[in-house]
């Protein structure tokens, strides 16, 4: 089982206290709502009244099922309901931000990476969320499907939607680099 | 005025577009789980790890049994 794998399925363990399990969840909730917002400083902001919404409705997780997922469809739902009027008020800090980091690692050209995350900021929210569940976070469609709380066709309709956006807005995305994902990343994926 | 009926127009134009090809598919699924990857390893900022676990002391887990 890769990193990522390993960070998508953790659950809340028998013995393992819901602070420490949601602890332990935080990157994988950063990521997504990285991905979700496209703003660093929101995305902390999510996922903290994420964190304070699970805590005080923790009672209602039931053990055995999907931690993350649970967690994750908190971080939505409050994305929808609060933080998406918000957003466009924030200055985005983050445009660049893997791009930055990856022009530091000399891994990958920063223009590329850089214009790949303009683009993904270009698809809409839903279908972008769904590509990131099924295509980086490593949920299944019928996972996402449930997160989303709509039908598994509609996942992967907007599943396809977004891929198919992101080949309009990048028609001459770098190929050569396609499968050489370096490797502190393909740990993680 | 005469009714325009909508019965003859297309339903939906946003159908999502063929593929534009598998190596093109694969080099943006790598491109995303780069970007992915590097939101999961950016380091949680101690601040908020902090805060959430001061939350969670404050907020002992309940259990069904504890009802």
């Amino acid at each position: 089982m890769t990193a990522m794998e390993q960070a998508v399925e953790t659950e809340a363990a028998d013995g393992e206290s819901f602070g420490e399990a949601l602890i332990a969840a935080l990157p994988v909730l950063r990521a997504f709502a990285r991905s979700l917002c496209g703003n660093r400083v929101q995305a902390d902001d999510l996922v903290q009244e994420t964190a304070v919404k699970a805590l005080a409705n923790q009672d209602r997780f039931t053990p055995g099922t999907n931690f993350n997922a649970w967690l994750i469809t908190i971080l939505r739902n409050h994305f929808y309901s609060e933080g998406r009027k918000r957003r466009r008020e924030v200055e985005d800090v983050d445009d660049n931000y893997a791009a930055r980091l990856y022009d530091v690692t000399g891994q990958e050209g920063h223009v590329a990476l850089g214009e790949f995350v303009r683009a993904l900021k270009e698809v809409p929210d839903e279908q972008r969320e769904a590509l990131i569940l099924v295509g980086a976070s490593g949920f299944s469609y019928e996972e996402a499907a449930e997160i989303c709380g709509v039908r598994v066709g509609t996942i992967k309709s907007r599943v396809s939607r977004a891929r198919a956006r992101l080949s309009e807005l990048l028609p001459d995305v770098d190929t050569a680099t396609a499968t050489d994902v370096p490797s502190h990343i393909a740990t993680a994926s | 005025m005469t009714r325009r009926g909508r019965a003859s127009q297309p339903e939906r134009t946003d159908q999502a577009k063929p593929s534009a090809g598998p190596v093109q598919d694969e080099a943006i699924a790598a491109k995303l789980r780069m970007v992915y990857g590097t939101y999961l390893n950016d380091p949680v900022p101690p601040e908020l790890e902090a805060l959430i676990r001061r939350l969670a002391d404050q907020d002992p887990p309940k259990r069904p049994d504890d009802k």
